[in-house]
């Protein structure tokens, strides 16, 4: 038999079980209270009102007065108790979450930021949200079988009038609510596109304005606006005309109830105040039954989250390790052997060597740099780093002899020191060679300065140069870098190359078009005409016509 | 950060009355109907009154019956009225809103873009998308439930002094407690809330920073530090949660407190009343009720409250946008051909005293195309900026054909700007195109797209019908550039300033765009803000700026010739072209 392990996302509920025992009943207590009321009115009509006994009148008051207390508190147990349970376990998803996507090795299959932030968010909130209903739930149980007891006592036949007749009508409602859904979800789904345009118009301002479309978005917006309008009009419209139905429905249970109550009393088979107590319960009643009957549809929702930040935090690493060979080459930094493909070229880097890679494809040269970062895994090919093959090491073993970055590296959300040095030490060199003491000058607090939303307050060429000061501040021997000069002018990418160029001891492998950076390597390989071909910068210029081309001269 | 204006609650309670009043009829029927359907929900307590006055007095069974249909036929009206009632104000409301949400679009985007930097696009964001959503969602998920419960307690408490004035009395005895409740919770609440969502808005921020970063953080092992202020952020969010969640905890106990005062004043004048021979027992029973029955609305009413001040809130943003003072509408439809653009000793700064222009003049001849070179940071995107009107310039005057550029109103006078920013937005690849010419007609765009080499379009299954964007086809960096120089194709204006960097995209791709550029400009005068030197070698002019100031102008062949900063920079390319080996940097002109 195969054991099906428990889901990740129900793990933070186990060791909390006993806070939601004591939430639960806590909120039981309540409801049963609250189904109290009606009977302690009708008891102090009957004792108090009825007889006109003072101390009758006196003492079911003092009752009340205890049933309200009992319901308050045991309302401010249940609802802060099972709240800071529910945060609690959302809290500990949240950081399950973050702590599977940050764990090197990546996850196979793409996330995108905003998917995983949904999952951490709305998901890990509905997943902990379980607590609390699982309290609620209880709790009308319970409050029902409260109405059923105290019915029960008052007539048997009230009871099971009020019992069967609650959930034919909450079973009706239901299998009318269900076309509401649908309006409903039709609005917000108007509602969201109308946004999704307001929100892409203005984010795109700058575009809009150059253009002169102002009067074409605005028109565009209407359309939408009114399409929102319509669709919002019709949810309101069919929501009204529910709530009629439900109000019409609960008017003939009241009306049923009261009547046949009415004649039991008018025969003294019941007393007035137990007439005034059924009347309130099959109002009351109708409250944990709507909760009950809801209950379904919640877990089903929940299951979807369930599952949702289960696949996540069990999704496979992009790349594991593999068996492999020793590698011959142990001295070199890298070692690359091409594929039958040729995807790759043959490489081998040395210490302080200087090597241009210029790829014809730049979707090859992506991967390239990705396998390089182990995010992603090696397809053919064999690649050494620091004489172990690749394949074969962790995220973080790999890491250990090689940075590479890639050209969609960001900057974070730190000082600018933070992303320079890493926690080491400034180094003057470095940040010359990146060309990056203008940008420096420019911001206001200098090196202290806090670059907001991942530098989004840097110029592409800013952000571009603090990247490269960042990576020639790693520590690693190896050093690869993917275009990291395409957003500077030709002037500062002269200043980088030469800078890039006047550094000693680490290997570096330059993946670029740029000629400016290519004539500082010591050698470059590059894939003419679907073979690659290794020379200096200058010889392949002056031999190659497609080189030329590729290189953009 | 200088935020756009927020109006005050006069103004929004203003604004919202006016805009609700726009037909004053509507919202006085809506009323009339509330209140004719909250007073037939009175007749079931009265009602359930009669039966137990008639089973006290030993009344006849028919009487009981009669009651108990009086009981469904009052609750269906009051249930038809209400819904009747609710779609009313729905179509009323949603009717207002709309228009609300549309004026503060069209007003947003007549914002100058120098005040929308200044707010952050993230305040204008808020409020064009989240704001027009938060009174949205009041407006018919709160509003309804509200209206009917605030004239349900009014009714029933009329109700309860029809039965008696003692009675109204005793209930009223409730109503200090609620309010001073509803008073402290609000005081408190509205700041705790606001800590809460700013909490969670920096855990959402963390959130994306880790998920977005991944690649980058982990391969600079920085993992845990991450891991560690997600944690920290969320920490935080939890414990200011469970703060209001205490907070409300109380409320609603001070809310169970007013209930039960209420209630016992009403059994107590129920109890001295017939105990005096005032009332009968019907008429206690019937008022304790109708006290009983109110439980539920006022819950309502006070749990909503907190919604529709949040919704207030978002309103008076709104009407806040609708103060500010755009710029006037850009009515499009230039006239004329190729013009003549006089920058004439223009000088601009963002912060007072760094001059990111410095006195410049520049003259583009009709059909000239003229490429600006410079370091970043020397000036040339400002430059460009201030002639497509979208900053005033500081000092100086920018003319087209003599007459002066209005800022914000640059594109009424043919001038189009394609920034560096390229964006394509959620629609058809036609949609798109058509932004800045909305009767351009098919064949127009099939001529616009065929001039930029945007063949991939006729490739897409459905064409210039295929949609692109966030919903349907991504396009690369390079279609998308081809899609922004397509646009200036098809307005055909009369001063292009193309401030595109087609760097990003590789040599190969940069070729195909400056070709697409030069078949987009057509005859029209062209400002190209260069990115690669091919760009100004293919120029008619070039312009070099260095620290806000324009240090050289002329041709290409002349300048590379004079041996100035141009000709330094071209050499410097072109012996990197060649592979000459790099002795020394080329800094010095930035």
């Amino acid at each position: 038999m195969v054991s099906h392990p428990r889901p990740s996302a129900l793990r933070p509920l186990k060791p909390r079980l006993g806070k939601i025992a004591l939430g639960s009943f806590a909120l039981t207590s309540h409801q049963i209270c609250e189904a109290m009321v009606p009977v302690a009115i009708g008891l102090t009509i009957d004792n108090g009102i009825v007889p006109r006994d003072p101390g009758g009148f006196a003492t079911h008051i003092a009752l009340l007065a205890g049933l309200f207390v009992v319901l308050s508190l045991s309302w401010r147990t249940g609802f802060t108790v099972l709240m800071r349970v529910s945060l609690e376990i959302g809290h500990d998803l949240r950081q399950t979450v973050t702590d599977r996507a940050l764990r090197p090795g990546g996850l196979a299959g793409h996330r995108s930021a905003g998917e995983s932030t949904v999952i951490a968010t709305s998901d890990a909130t509905r997943v902990s949200s379980l607590a609390w209903q699982v309290g609620v739930q209880v709790a009308a149980l319970a409050a029902v079988a409260t109405c059923t007891i105290a019915l029960m006592r008052v007539s048997v036949v009230l009871g099971l009038i009020v019992l069967i007749a609650s959930p034919l009508t909450l079973l009706f409602m239901h299998l009318l609510s269900r076309p509401l859904e649908r309006r409903s979800e039709a609005e917000q789904e108007a509602a969201a596109a109308a946004g999704g345009l307001a929100t892409e118009f203005v984010s795109g301002i700058r575009v809009v304005k150059g253009i002169g479309a102002e009067t074409e978005t605005a028109r565009r917006y209407r359309l939408t606006s009114r399409d929102s309008l319509r669709a919002a009009v019709r949810a309101v419209r069919a929501k009204a005309a529910y709530d009629g139905v439900a109000t019409t429905a609960t008017a003939a249970l009241t009306a049923g109830v009261a009547l046949v109550a009415g004649l039991f009393a008018l025969d003294d088979r019941i007393a007035i105040g137990q007439l005034v107590t059924v009347v309130g319960l099959a109002q009351f009643v109708q409250g944990p039954m709507t909760r009950l009957g809801a209950f379904g549809v919640e877990l089903a929702q929940k299951r979807a989250s369930v599952r949702r930040v289960d696949d996540y935090v069990n999704t496979p690493p992009a790349i594991t390790p593999v068996e492999a060979p020793e590698p011959a080459d142990k001295t070199s930094l890298l070692t690359v052997t091409r594929d039958d493909h040729g995807t790759w070229p043959d490489l081998r880097v040395g210490e302080g060597e200087r090597v241009g890679v210029v790829f014809a494809d730049q979707a090859d040269a992506v991967s390239f740099v990705a396998a390089l970062t182990r995010r992603e895994a090696l397809e053919g090919g064999r690649i050494t780093v620091g004489g172990r093959d690749l394949a074969t090491l962790t995220p973080d073993e790999a890491r250990a002899g090689v940075h590479a970055q890639p050209r969609d590296a960001r900057v974070l959300t730190d000082t600018v020191r933070d992303n320079l040095t890493l926690d080491g030490p400034l180094d003057e060199k470095a940040l010359h060679a990146a060309a990056v003491e203008d940008v420096l000058a420019a911001l206001p607090g200098g090196l202290d300065e806090r670059l907001e939303g991942s530098g989004r307050t840097l110029s592409g060429g800013q952000r571009q140069r603090v990247l490269l000061a960042r990576a020639l501040h790693t520590p690693q021997p190896l050093l690869v870098l993917h275009d990291p000069t395409s957003a500077l002018d030709a002037v500062t990418e002269s200043h980088v190359a030469a800078g890039i160029a006047g550094l000693d001891g680490r290997g570096i492998v330059l993946v670029t078009t740029s000629p400016a950076l290519l004539s500082s390597c010591d050698s470059v390989t590059a894939r003419l005409d679907g073979e690659w071909t290794a020379a200096t910068h200058a010889e392949l210029f002056d031999s190659s016509a497609s080189y030329r081309e590729l290189v953009g001269a | 950060m200088n935020l756009l204006p927020i109006a005050d609650a006069a103004t929004t309670r203003r604004l919202t009355w006016r805009l609700l009043t726009r037909r004053p009829w509507a919202p006085a029927g809506v009323a009339a109907l509330f209140v004719i359907a909250a007073a037939c929900g009175l007749a079931a307590p009265a009602l359930l009154g009669v039966i137990v006055s008639t089973v006290d007095s030993d009344g006849p069974a028919g009487t009981i019956v009669a009651a108990a249909v009086g009981i469904l036929g009052a609750g269906a009206l009051a249930a038809f009225l209400t819904a009747y009632a609710q779609a009313a104000m729905a179509r009323l409301l949603q009717n207002a809103l709309a228009d609300l949400r549309e004026d503060v679009f069209a007003t947003t985007l007549r914002i100058p873009q120098a005040s929308i930097e200044r707010a952050g696009v993230g305040d204008v964001l808020s409020r064009v998308s989240g704001d027009v959503e938060a009174v949205g969602e009041a407006v018919s998920g709160v509003l309804p439930a509200f209206t009917s419960a605030a004239f349900t307690i009014i009714l029933t408490v009329t109700g309860l002094g029809v039965i008696d004035w003692r009675f109204a009395v005793a209930a009223a005895l409730a109503a200090p407690i609620q309010v001073l409740g509803l008073r402290w919770f609000l005081g408190k609440s509205g700041p705790m809330y606001r800590r809460v969502r700013i909490a969670e808005g920096e855990r959402t921020g963390q959130l994306v920073e880790a998920f977005e970063g991944a690649g980058t953080i982990t391969s600079l092992g920085r993992g845990e530090r991450h891991s560690a202020r997600v944690a920290s952020a969320s920490r935080e969010a939890v414990e200011l949660s469970m703060g209001a969640t205490k907070v409300m905890a109380r409320f609603w106990n001070r809310v169970n407190t007013a209930e039960f005062v209420g209630l016992a004043s009403v059994l107590a004048v129920g109890y001295w009343l017939t105990s005096s021979g005032l009332a009968g027992i019907g008429m206690a029973t019937a008022a304790a009720l109708l006290f009983f029955r109110l439980f539920d609305p006022i819950g309502t009413v006070l749990a909503e409250f907190d919604e529709l001040q949040k919704a207030f809130a978002g309103l008076s943003r709104l009407f806040g946008v609708l103060q500010h003072k755009g710029d006037p509408e850009v009515d499009g439809g230039w006239t004329g051909s190729a013009g003549r653009l006089e920058v004439r000793n223009v000088s601009f700064s963002y912060t007072p005293g760094r001059l990111v222009l410095d006195d410049v003049s520049l003259t583009v001849a009709p059909g000239e195309r003229v490429a600006v070179v410079g370091a970043s940071g020397s000036g040339k995107s400002t430059l460009a900026a201030l002639i497509a009107g979208i900053h005033p310039p500081g000092e100086g005057r920018v003319l087209l054909d003599g007459e002066p550029v209005e800022t914000g109103r640059a594109a009424a006078s043919g001038v189009m700007l394609v920034t560096q920013e390229v964006r394509t937005f959620s629609g058809t690849v036609a949609d798109n195109l058509r932004l800045a010419s909305p009767k351009a007609d098919d064949a127009a765009l099939d001529a616009a797209v065929r001039a930029v080499g945007a063949d991939w379009v006729g490739e897409l299954s459905e064409g210039l019908a295929t949609v692109v964007g966030e919903h349907g086809v991504a396009l690369t960096g390079e279609q998308a550039q081809q899609l922004a120089l397509a646009r200036v194709a098809l307005a055909g204006p009369r001063l292009a300033i193309l401030d595109e960097a087609t760097a990003e995209t590789g040599a190969r791709a940069a070729k195909r765009l400056d070709r697409a550029t030069a078949e987009a400009v057509g005859g029209a005068s062209a400002l190209i803000i260069a990115h690669r030197l091919t760009q100004a070698a293919a120029a008619d002019r070039v312009i070099v700026m260095e620290a806000g100031r324009i240090v050289e102008s002329g041709a290409h062949d002349e300048l590379t010739r004079a041996g100035g900063p141009y000709a330094r920079l071209w050499e410097a390319w072109t012996r990197h072209a060649r592979g000459t080996a790099v002795t020394s940097g080329g800094s010095g002109t930035g």
